[in-house]
């Protein structure tokens, strides 16, 4: 772990690289990784430039008024895993970050009455599942158990050693390899067989409940392209705990203010550490001199030069648009060329004027975070369509009421069900001007079955499709994560040979988002890359540059 | 016109210069090369041999592979795919360079001719087509075609070269500076020709329209009785290309594509192909893996060796004290030099001239193995 230095340390000098004018590192984009990475980085003694092509900071976390008076989280929800190091490491409580509610339970109603109900709590949980399943119950803790101690060696797998950009792809994998040495014989054989299994041979194989199986299908999908019967589903789910496991209070919470305060908070920290955000300033391209990046030239031709740049952008805009492929090799541009990033999650916001009841879920359910998705068989149907670029009727949704815990978001008795729902491809056969309505038009259908009279209440609403995600956050293909989350584009592979785990192939340029080790709101790549960059720094390496 | 960049798919051809060359061959000895038939040997190895140093050698060059590269984005494309500068290249001129994978390993030698402000010819000793077409992903406004069936290439190189296209009546040809080229009349024939070096003597590449290839076979061959020109086969050009020290991709090196076993791949630098690397260059592919300290540190070199004795030693071991440091891969007895001379791939660190190696070969006398040991010299390229 790099130990980062105060502002006023008598280290910092070691640490700064030399820069005659301009700053020491320039960040181009500022959503939540790229303020992690510029508050991490002020606060390691650089001077440090972010450089935001909208005018509001936060990219996918972000809030807005959708109608009077009632503000949303425009596309991410949830703080679903913010590593603990960024909220204490930058003291974001100081700047304003507040969690209205924090490890929500997840709730899945099979819109017949019943409901299975996941709590934070391992009894409560299993109380509750001994009304279905005697067998699942116990069944339950040890998966649980399970899961979490593989999914330790799975971040190993995902971030790599966070001391060395400059390990090759081979040493990514030793140190993946390392990990799995500690597991015991037993162990080391079942997680590499889960790292190759689909997450629905696993759970049918550990649980008879297909309510619960539903439930825990479901995470190991959220924000992939694949069903619970896809190969390397539930190598997702590992990845997707390992984020949880890293983090404290700001695992599944909801930000007071919504997702914007927590772009506000980054923002207020790296500023207190002398960072300078600049919104409205659009990064054309990455200026390189002699295969050494050293700065950028904004879409109006000014140009800000650094010693560092770090690209919060996704790797295809980063390399593909911003570097060009004059700049890279053949097999490398193959590779980001290929890199699968084609989003199948859509954002939904709707304002409702009251509360909606669900069948068989008490108003204490509508609290936390509900989980649409009844069985396997029901989320393998809804994702059967995207292969064939269409969407199903019978999609699957993540609903949270944010308006219920905070009551700033929403007046006069309103409130937001805001839905993350898969699976809506990027591309749609017919094109999404003519197919966006009838779309929404089954998302309410398909809603209201679970939610009967949900229809009737609602009185103003947003979607967001991938490919408007793309459009509105500039990231290829319009997925969260950058790219899918898969044993080929993971660790050293991300993303592709040379450049994974967050040095890329140029000299002096990072990635610091969520193309760099998977996403999700934890601020994990932001802060990586910040720690990596200084070791360099440190070590005297050229940074980024690294051997293949 | 062919675009197939697999020559393997093709059936074998004869060269648009073959009519010709068969008219020449007394020994009907025939080599595949690429998609092509060429002469192994025409007369005797030491008539051809003979008249490609003391007058001129015409020599089939048809089986090179030929790649037509255009379009606005031509010059960024070649920039990034060669080692060498080909940024500034002006027209009519050439330059003789290699192109690497991402990792820095060789995957074949080439020489490009910029012929038009926007289109330039490639030439490469084997089909790399697949991975022009995988380096030009990501530019637009490029073309790249194939055009290896379309011309013919004939090489006439030796002393008497210059003289003999003076008298074949290509007016003009003999004041191209070397590495430049333009094109030329030759009777009917449009043609364009390349002033260079090979094989350690200067001459002339004929890059001609299959239709021509006759005419200007004969033509050649008529102006060049009187200054001593003959048709030479692989076999010949062989022996002078080990004298002069030049490597054949395939035969002294394994192209990085053509390589299975990952440490058989090969740098520029451990091919000793230093000065066709522009290390200062903004980019290209694998200049980033080359210019990494790791590469510097050459794990094989590549050498000249004066063996003992007059039988070629192709493919035989390199001991030094008693251990295996290496392997031959190109030998011939060299008429002028008086002995066998080698190229060599040895361990790095063991390639100072002057120094005393083992040759150790497998062989049989009257039937019975034997192990054949010589000695031999490393010398300067």
């Amino acid at each position: 772990m790099i130990r980062f230095l105060s502002r006023k340390s008598k280290e910092t000098d070691a640490v700064k690289p030399r820069s005659k004018d301009g700053c020491d590192a320039v960040i181009i984009g500022g959503g939540h990784n790229g303020l992690v990475c510029a508050a991490m980085l002020a606060k390691a003694g650089l001077k440090v430039t972010v450089l935001e092509a909208l005018e509001k900071l936060g990219g996918m976390t972000t809030s807005d008024e959708i109608s009077q008076s009632v503000r949303v989280s425009t596309c991410a929800h949830l703080v679903y895993a913010l590593d603990e190091r960024v909220v204490k490491g930058l003291k974001l409580h100081k700047y304003g970050l507040q969690f209205a509610k924090t490890k929500l339970s997840t709730i899945a109603p099979d819109g017949e009455g019943q409901a299975v109900r996941l709590h934070h709590d391992m009894s409560k949980t299993q109380a509750g599942l001994r009304v279905f399943s005697e067998s699942d119950a116990a069944a339950y803790s040890k998966f649980r158990e399970k899961t979490r101690a593989f999914s330790r060696a799975m971040e190993t797998l995902a971030t790599g050693s966070p001391s060395n950009s400059q390990a090759s792809g081979l040493e990514a994998v030793e140190s993946f390899l390392d990990q799995i040495q500690i597991l015991t014989g037993d162990d080391r054989r079942e997680f590499l067989r889960l790292l190759v299994s689909s997450s629905g041979d696993v759970l049918d194989e550990t649980f008879e409940n297909d309510l619960l199986k539903g439930a825990l299908a479901f995470d190991s999908v959220l924000g992939l392209n694949a069903g619970p019967r896809s190969m390397n589903s539930m190598a997702h789910y590992l990845y997707r705990l390992s984020g949880e496991a890293a983090s404290g209070r700001g695992a599944m919470a909801i930000a007071t203010g919504g997702m914007s305060s927590l772009a506000d908070a980054l923002s207020g920290a790296a500023r207190f550490h002398g960072a300078d955000i600049r919104t409205g300033a659009k990064v054309a391209r990455v200026i390189i001199k002699k295969g050494v990046a050293c700065g950028v030239e904004l879409e109006d031709g000014e140009r800000v030069t650094a010693p560092l740049v770090f690209s919060n952008a996704d790797p295809k805009t980063t390399y593909l648009k911003l570097v060009g492929v004059d700049y890279l090799d053949t097999g490398f541009y193959s590779q980001v060329k290929a890199l699968r990033c084609e989003g199948v999650t859509a954002k939904m916001n709707l304002v409702l004027d009251g509360m909606p009841t669900f069948r068989g879920l008490t108003e204490e359910d509508l609290s936390n975070r509900i989980v649409i998705c009844p069985s396997i068989v029901f989320a393998e149907r809804a994702y059967n369509p995207i292969k064939y670029h269409s969407f199903s009727h019978d999609p699957i949704f993540e609903i949270v009421f944010p308006s219920l815990h905070d009551a700033s978001l929403a007046s006069g008795g309103a409130h937001i069900l805001s839905a993350n729902v898969q699976y809506v491809p990027y591309k749609v056969e017919g094109g999404w001007p003519k197919r966006r309505d009838e779309l929404v038009e089954q998302l309410v259908k398909a809603l209201n079955y679970f939610a009967p009279g949900v229809k009737d209440r609602i009185i103003a609403g947003h979607v967001l499709t991938p490919l408007e995600i793309e459009q509105e956050y500039g990231c290829a293909g319009g997925h969260w994560h950058h790219g899918d989350f898969a044993l080929d584009q993971v660790g050293a592979l991300r993303p592709g040979r040379g450049a994974g785990a967050y040095g890329a192939p140029i000299a002096g340029l990072y990635l610091c988002g969520a193309g760099a080790s998977g996403g999700g709101v934890t601020g994990r790549p932001g802060l990586t890359a910040a720690e990596r960059a200084v070791a360099d720094l440190r070590a005297g390496r050229k940074a980024g540059a690294r051997t293949l | 016109m062919s675009n197939s960049p697999h020559p393997w798919q093709e059936a074998v051809r004869p060269s648009p210069f073959h009519g010709a060359a068969a008219s020449h061959s007394l020994t009907n000895e025939w080599l595949r090369r690429g998609a092509y038939t060429v002469a192994d040997v025409y007369s005797t190895v030491e008539q051809e041999y003979d008249a490609l140093r003391a007058g001129a050698g015409l020599v089939d060059h048809s089986p090179l592979n030929k790649v037509r590269i255009s379009g606005k984005n031509a010059r960024p494309f070649l920039n990034r795919l060669l080692t060498g500068n080909a940024d500034d290249l002006p027209l009519r001129q050439s330059l003789s360079s290699l192109f690497c994978n991402d990792a820095g390993h060789v995957i074949g030698l080439a020489r490009l001719l910029r012929v038009h402000v926007e289109e330039y010819h490639l030439y490469t000793e084997e089909n790399h087509t697949s991975w022009l077409w995988d380096t030009a992903k990501g530019y637009n406004d490029i073309q790249i075609d194939n055009f290896t069936h379309d011309t013919g290439v004939l090489g006439i190189f030796g002393r008497q070269a210059a003289d003999i296209l003076l008298a074949a009546g290509a007016d003009g040809a003999e004041e191209l500076e070397p590495s430049h080229h333009d094109a030329f009349m030759l009777r009917q024939a449009r043609l364009r020709i390349l002033k260079t070096m090979l094989m350690g003597e200067p001459g002339y590449y004929l890059y001609v329209d299959p239709k021509d290839a006759l005419l200007v076979w004969e033509t050649l061959m008529k102006a060049g009785e009187a200054h001593g020109l003959a048709p030479v086969g692989r076999r010949a050009q062989d022996i002078c290309r080990i004298e002069a020290g030049e490597l054949r991709a395939g035969t002294d090196f394994i192209g990085a594509l053509e390589a299975v076993h990952g440490n058989r791949p090969r740098s520029p630098f451990e091919c000793g192909l230093d000065a066709l690397v522009d290390l200062e260059k903004d980019h290209f592919v694998g200049l980033r893996a080359l210019s990494h300290g790791a590469h510097n540190q050459k794990r094989t070199s590549i050498v000249c060796l004066r063996v003992e004795g007059t039988e070629a030693v192709t493919g035989a071991r390199i001991l030094s004290n008693g251990q295996l440091i290496g392997v031959v891969t190109s030998s011939a007895w060299s008429p002028s030099l008086g002995h066998v001379a080698a190229l060599a791939t040895v361990a790095a660190g063991n390639a100072r001239p002057g120094e005393v190696v083992q040759i150790e070969f497998f062989t049989t006398n009257e039937l019975e193995p034997e192990t054949r040991k010589l000695e031999a010299i490393i010398v300067e390229k």
